[in-house]
């Protein structure tokens, strides 16, 4: 073949020409909204090319293409969906395009019946870590700071919460998804114990009152799932001084990684010493704990995520006679609680969550001459992946694994006498759930769990389903629906390993209002339990006849408003719940209402910030009706009521500097007025000789106590 | 026939140049058109010319970027919250899009430190507490990549400034920062060409006022 040079410059000079002197092809139109209104400053382009333009006032565009080959015009504007579209440029008339509003997520509806979640940027936010240790009555913990809210309350002479009348052990309490299976440090005999995690820690709490997902199982009545930050924002050292203690921090960031080791000793002496008391300590309690964590990033998405705490406690009181079999009581706790997860993007429709919790706890209860072990150890595991393949489905699936090692010895050295046992079991589950999206109003969810225990070879399939309907902008109907398994406590399996799963039904009805930092919810429930528990005193061992005859019912109305908006710089909010519950179980002769429910729970609480003394205030109020307890002397069961307890507390926080570092110094006071709470009443063992039993009040054993602690940051 | 391969190479180079012109044309065209702002409309052209660059180049992070900082200062710009969000809201997705590529890039952090102080500009009673440590994280990450980049520490210096002096804010704390930064930004040569330059005159002018107070 024989090119001639001609030939190929007048092929290079019709290229040439082809690329300069291209005519211009035109792709014009205008873009509007839903309404018809032309919309100003849209972008419109071509994919991939450098062609586009910005709409003027009339909403119109002009586009010049060099090309008249098939492109894609795109439309990008602000608060709209992108959109986009196939053109012939030079070939199609004025294009006409009309653009959807973007969902905003705050429009659009989520399933929330059952639910209060916080930490969330785009919805509001219920309570955060700051509002737990500003909360008046709670000190600082958690669950004081949850029992503020409607469905629960907390039991006083345990101090842990109670959700719609389900036992304080039917509320399961995570980290980051992973199950921690000792969630309160271990205390005496009718005396108060606290969260064993600072609020600090967390950066989101979503707290589940009922009807939660399938992702959660083997908690009857209640999830709280609490959050840790990623990576931690600073690095930096704080240092706090308590009359409960001292305890030192640091916390280190890089870019790809961050780790935080803390110590705290905590010693109550000088929390007595303020306090109204009427406790006879021999050993004021007293601890040591660690805390260690650590960030990585892993590759673009991927994180993994460890927390290790370490603690150990020791205490000894002595009680008095006339309530208690007893005398003196030593208690000591350790408890190591160790978890780690990595979640990651596998692809962008795939997501994977991971962890591996172990929570090991002993508590040794020295009880005059007796002495008893206690200890439970588990394993959790979890592997999950979330679909989101389609815009409007979810998925999520995955499998656990939950390991118990249960240990429990006795001796009595009076008597000579050891008594060894001990369960060990295996739990396997799986669950799958999709939410579905049918409109931007109307969003459902189904889901099951299945849960298999090795211990008694018993399997059980959970369904769950909830839906939600969208009102308007602000307001929406939720409704829930599920069964809840869990399995007996240790306490009752190792004297029967045989128990099977306790079970509830959960039906949920809820209406939300929210809006301009106004929030209005209120829900109506019906729970149905079976297989609850039951047994009769024994004479040698702790429970006889254990067996799965119990069952009962809990039902009530929950009500909750807060305004963070009305009043400049104030945060208030009221909570009401009205609980009507009957249960027979443990050695119940008929169905009850339990010793710790009580009827009516009103709370009140009040923040305000005071800018002139950089110092936040606040107040609550709460009253709680009395409560069932059984008087011996009568024949009903259960039949009479304690007084109504109330309670008014204050704290108040001041923001300063001390040599440029940031301080706050923290006051907290409880029970102000120095009232009486009386819980319950205790009976003598056998009655005297007119045949009477005598009773002593269980009350309060703090009356007002003082909080007083100053924390510096060093960075 | 070698005249042929050669002439079609040629013209293969020149149209691989010419891509490669156009993307400096184009980053020329903005940065110009960038300097000569004069409406908000003009803002907004801007940062769609940006956004249609980033889309035409995705492995470039520099359009991206661009987009996004015009975003941000239009939701300073701006006076309704709803529009001012929605902007924040476009910078984000544009900030993360050039994280993605470069996650090095002192530049990209500073800028995600910036969008955070605009967030917390809106309400800072509500967002003061979720995001003052993020963007301080950002900055921190930024001159971790870069400890030369003067700007994470003026803009760090501009949240001191207005940060009350209990808090550890104030003038007095913030004026040696506007003074470390603007001496870096005398010593401070970007990398390579269309790299952010911003920010020196704004430094001086707070500098300016710290001297002028110093005065008093």
């Amino acid at each position: 073949m024989n090119t001639t040079p001609i030939k190929v410059g007048s092929l290079l000079i019709t290229l040439l020409i082809g690329f300069n002197l291209n005519a211009q092809y035109i792709i014009s139109g205008s873009v509007y909204d839903e309404s018809g209104t032309p919309q100003i400053g849209a972008n419109v382009y071509l994919k991939g090319t450098y062609i586009g333009a910005t709409t003027g006032l009339d909403g119109r565009f002009h586009l010049n293409s060099k090309s008249n080959e098939k492109a894609t015009l795109v439309v990008s504007y602000i608060g709209f969906e992108s959109y986009e579209q196939e053109v012939m440029p030079g070939k199609s008339d004025s294009i006409r395009i009309k653009l959807l509003l973007q969902t905003d997520q705050l429009e659009e509806v989520v399933i929330s019946a059952g639910t209060f979640e916080a930490g969330d940027k785009k919805r509001a936010v219920v309570l955060n870590a700051i509002d737990v240790a500003t909360t008046a009555n709670s000190d600082g913990d958690i669950y004081s700071a949850l029992s503020s809210f409607p469905g629960t309350q907390k039991q006083g002479e345990t101090g842990k919460i109670i959700v719609r009348g389900g036992d304080s052990h039917e509320t399961n309490t995570y980290i980051d998804g992973m199950l921690v299976s000792s969630p309160y440090v271990s205390s005496m005999p009718d005396l108060p114990a606290r969260g064993r995690f600072s609020p600090f820690m967390f950066n989101g709490i979503m707290f589940s009152t009922g009807g939660y997902s399938a992702e959660y199982g083997q908690a009857l009545s209640s999830v709280l799932e609490l959050k840790t930050p990623g990576l931690f924002d600073e690095t930096v050292t704080s240092v706090s001084l308590m009359n409960v203690g001292a305890g030192l921090s640091h916390t280190n960031r890089n870019p790809r990684s961050a780790y935080s080791i803390e110590g705290f000793y905590s010693n109550l002496a000088p929390f007595f010493f303020l306090a109204q008391h009427d406790l006879d300590w021999i050993k004021v309690p007293e601890s040591y704990s660690g805390n260690m964590s650590h960030r990585a990033k892993i590759g673009k998405t991927g994180m993994i995520k460890t927390n290790a705490n370490y603690s150990w406690s020791n205490s000894s009181l002595n009680y008095p006679s006339n309530m208690y079999e007893f005398d003196k009581v030593e208690l000591t706790n350790n408890n190591l609680f160790a978890a780690s997860t990595y979640n990651t993007e596998l692809s962008d429709k795939w997501i994977l969550k991971t962890g591996v919790a172990y929570n090991a706890n002993t508590d040794q209860t020295d009880v005059n001459s007796i002495s008893l072990d206690d200890k439970i150890t588990t394993l959790h595991a979890r592997l999950g992946l979330n679909n989101y393949t389609s815009k409007n489905i979810t998925l999520k699936m995955g499998s656990e694994l939950y390991m118990l090692d249960h240990n429990f010895n006795f001796r009595d050295t009076e008597l000579v006498e050891e008594h060894n046992m001990g369960i060990n079991s295996l739990l396997l589950s799986a669950y799958f759930e999709g939410d579905i999206k049918l409109t931007r109003r109307f969003a459902m969810r189904f889901g099951g769990r299945g849960e298999y225990s090795d211990l008694t070879n018993t399997c059980k399939v959970a369904p769950r389903a909830s839906m939600a309907y969208k009102v308007d902008k602000f307001s929406q109907f939720s409704v829930a629906t599920g069964i809840y398994y869990q399995q007996a406590r240790p306490e009752y399996l190792r004297y029967n390993g045989s128990l099977k799963f306790e079970r509830a039904e959960h039906y949920i009805f809820n209406y939300q209002y929210q809006h301009n930092k106004r929030t209005f919810r209120t829900e109506i429930y019906h729970k149905n339990y079976n297989d609850l528990v039951t047994y009769t005193p024994g004479e040698f061992a702790e429970y006889e006849k254990l067996a799965n005859h119990g069952q009962g019912y809990a039902r009530g109305v929950d009500l909750f408003w807060r305004d963070n908006k009305t009043l400049k710089f104030t945060d208030y909010w009221i909570s009401y719940s009205y609980i009507d519950t009957k249960r027979k179980y443990k050695d119940y002769p008929i169905a009850a209402t339990p010793d710790f429910v009580s009827g009516h729970n009103l709370t009140l609480v009040y923040k305000r910030w005071i800018n002139k003394i950089t110092s936040q205030v606040s107040l609550s109020y709460s009253y709680s009706s009395g409560r069932p307890y059984d008087n011996p002397n009568k024949s009903d069961f259960m039949s009479e009521l304690t007084r109504a307890n109330h309670d008014i507390s204050g704290n108040f926080s001041y923001i300063t500097n001390i040599f440029g570092y940031f301080t706050v110094l923290h006051i907290s006071v409880s029970n102000l007025l120095g009232l009486e709470k009386i819980y319950s009443y205790r009976y003598t063992e056998n009655p005297d000789s007119p045949g009477t039993f005598q009773s002593t009040p269980l009350i309060s054993g703090t009356r007002r106590t003082i909080i007083i602690g100053l924390f510096i940051s060093i960075n | 026939m070698r005249t042929f391969y050669f002439l079609l190479i040629a013209l293969f180079f020149s149209i691989n140049i010419g891509a490669q012109q156009n993307f400096e044309e184009a980053m020329q065209k903005g940065l110009s058109d960038m300097e000569n702002i004069q409406s908000l409309e003009d803002f907004v052209e801007i940062a769609n010319f940006f956004e249609r660059v980033s889309v035409a180049e995705p492995n470039e992070w520099l359009p991206a970027y661009y987009s996004a900082y015009v975003n941000v200062i239009l939701a300073f710009k701006t006076q309704d919250m709803e529009e001012k969000k929605a902007y924040l809201g476009k910078a984000e997705v544009l900030i993360d899009k050039a994280m993605e590529t470069n996650e090095k890039e002192s530049e990209i952090h500073t800028l995600k430190g910036m969008y955070y102080q605009a967030y917390i500009g809106l309400d800072p009673m509500n967002y003061g507490q979720l995001y003052s440590g993020k963007a301080a994280a950002c900055f921190n990450d930024a001159l971790e990549y870069n400890p030369d980049n003067p700007r994470p520490i003026y803009l760090q210096a501009i949240s001191v400034m207005h940060t009350p002096e209990q808090y550890g804010g104030g003038k007095q704390r913030a004026c040696p920062m506007f003074n470390q930064a603007s001496e870096m930004f005398t010593h401070f040569k970007p990398e390579k060409p269309f790299y952010p330059q911003w920010g020196a005159d704004q430094c001086e002018q707070y500098l300016q006022s710290c001297t002028e107070t110093a005065q008093k």
